[in-house]
């Protein structure tokens, strides 16, 4: 499902930065739920996982708080209190916004976006720190941290995180070191700067055409 | 302005190596179970307290900016409104923690200056969802909100005060920073 890992971390950068003008000046509830939908599914294939739970709570939560402010013709009561079209319209609005740049994000630093140490800066530094940090905590199972969830619910726990930072600290300090790695076939990269340029194509033309819609 | 912000490279090591330190930070919060999403311990903040012990007033603002950056681009959140409650809260919380700790410098413990940053950071966060996302219901979210902060922020500050009474590494970056803040001082 993940067939957008090879497209190169700049052109998903620069497709979302060409979509979002459209996203954020559509006018109609139902095509930016469409918009919504489009990300979410690119954010899938980008191998991003979608939480549903989450958004469900935040669709629920945002569109009941807008409802407390009645605005508009009273559609139907829902036990005894009314919901109105303008609060209902307002919430599933401002939901769809939230939940569509919480994607969009995803999709313009999704892959291996990162920040060339060549060029000095402090935030390359903070990466390069970060990367040697995250050095040596990933399990040949594939979680993230080799820290199990049992011993995070153990009262010894924040003790045991001080001294665990504390060590990692020191030993980050002791052995920082230059390490590139992850070069390419020039094979492969002529594929991936063709696959990227079809994907900010669909993606931006897909996107476009919905925000036109409303034109027609 | 930019003389101000003008930091020795000891000091812009330790920013780095902290903000990195809230990133890292971060990522292990992510696995603590949550009750509700928005309880969290706000274990990211625990390097900004630090620093407070470490670093002038301008190292802490250059590392909470780090520190929102950094956060905003791992987390994939830089163009959401995440994004902006984000960094709305960790400035007013900057501003408070430096302004009470330069104030009351040795009177006040990291537990209070932790309580009173989150009070600000969690107060500016309410507002900005009044305004832009949940309207006038923000108010009813707020008392739950601002009392877990406020557990929050007391447990985080206990884990500042251990930190730097017991970390070797805040020992070592402490002397090197006042070290190279006298080597560059003299020229050298």
């Amino acid at each position: 499902m993940n067939i957008l890992k090879k497209v190169r971390p700049d052109y998903m950068f620069a497709s979302a930065l060409i979509v979002i003008p459209a996203f954020i000046f559509q006018d109609s509830v139902l095509l930016k739920w469409m918009h919504v939908f489009i990300f979410m599914s690119v954010s899938v294939m980008a191998g991003k996982r979608i939480r549903i739970i989450p958004n469900i709570i935040m669709l629920a939560g945002i569109t009941a708080a807008n409802l407390l402010t009645p605005v508009g013709e009273v559609m139907f009561h829902v036990m005894k209190f009314p919901v109105t079209k303008g609060a209902l319209y307002s919430g599933l609005e401002k939901t769809a916004l939230l939940t569509g740049m919480i994607y969009i994000s995803r999709i313009a630093l999704s892959g291996n976006f990162r920040i060339s140490r060549n060029r000095r800066n402090m935030i390359s530094d903070v990466f390069y720190y970060f990367e040697r940090l995250m050095e040596g905590d990933r399990s040949p199972s594939g979680k993230i941290f080799s820290i199990r969830r049992e011993r995070i619910l153990h009262p010894a726990f924040i003790s045991e995180l001080i001294r665990m930072t504390d060590r990692k600290l020191l030993e980050m300090e002791n052995s920082i070191s230059n390490n590139d790695s992850g070069r390419i076939s020039e094979e492969l990269r002529e594929y991936c700067v063709a696959l990227s340029w079809i994907f900010l194509f669909i993606f931006a033309a897909s996107n476009w055409l919905i925000y036109s819609i409303r034109f027609i | 302005m930019m003389k101000l912000m003008t930091l020795t490279t000891e000091e812009k090591t330790t920013a780095a190596v902290l903000a990195a330190l809230c990133m890292f930070l971060s990522v292990i919060e992510y696995l603590i179970p949550k009750p509700l999403p928005f309880m969290r311990l706000g274990l990211a903040n625990l390097p900004v307290l630090v620093s407070l012990a470490v670093l002038p007033g301008r190292g802490t603002v250059v590392l909470v900016i780090l520190k929102i950056m950094g956060q905003g681009l791992v987390n994939g959140t830089l163009f959401s409104y995440i994004f902006i409650f984000s960094a709305a809260g960790s400035i007013a919380s900057c501003a408070v923690m430096i302004s009470v700790y330069t104030l009351f410098s040795g009177n006040i413990s990291m537990m209070g200056i932790s309580v009173l940053g989150a009070l600000a950071g969690n107060m500016v966060q309410i507002t900005a969802a009044r305004y832009i996302i949940f309207g006038n219901a923000a108010y009813l979210i707020a008392p739950p909100f601002l009392v877990i902060g406020t557990v929050s922020a007391l447990v985080l500050g206990y884990l500042a005060e251990e930190f730097i009474e017991k970390s070797e590494w805040f020992e070592s970056r402490k002397r090197a920073v006042s070290e190279g803040k006298r080597a560059e001082g003299e020229g050298v």
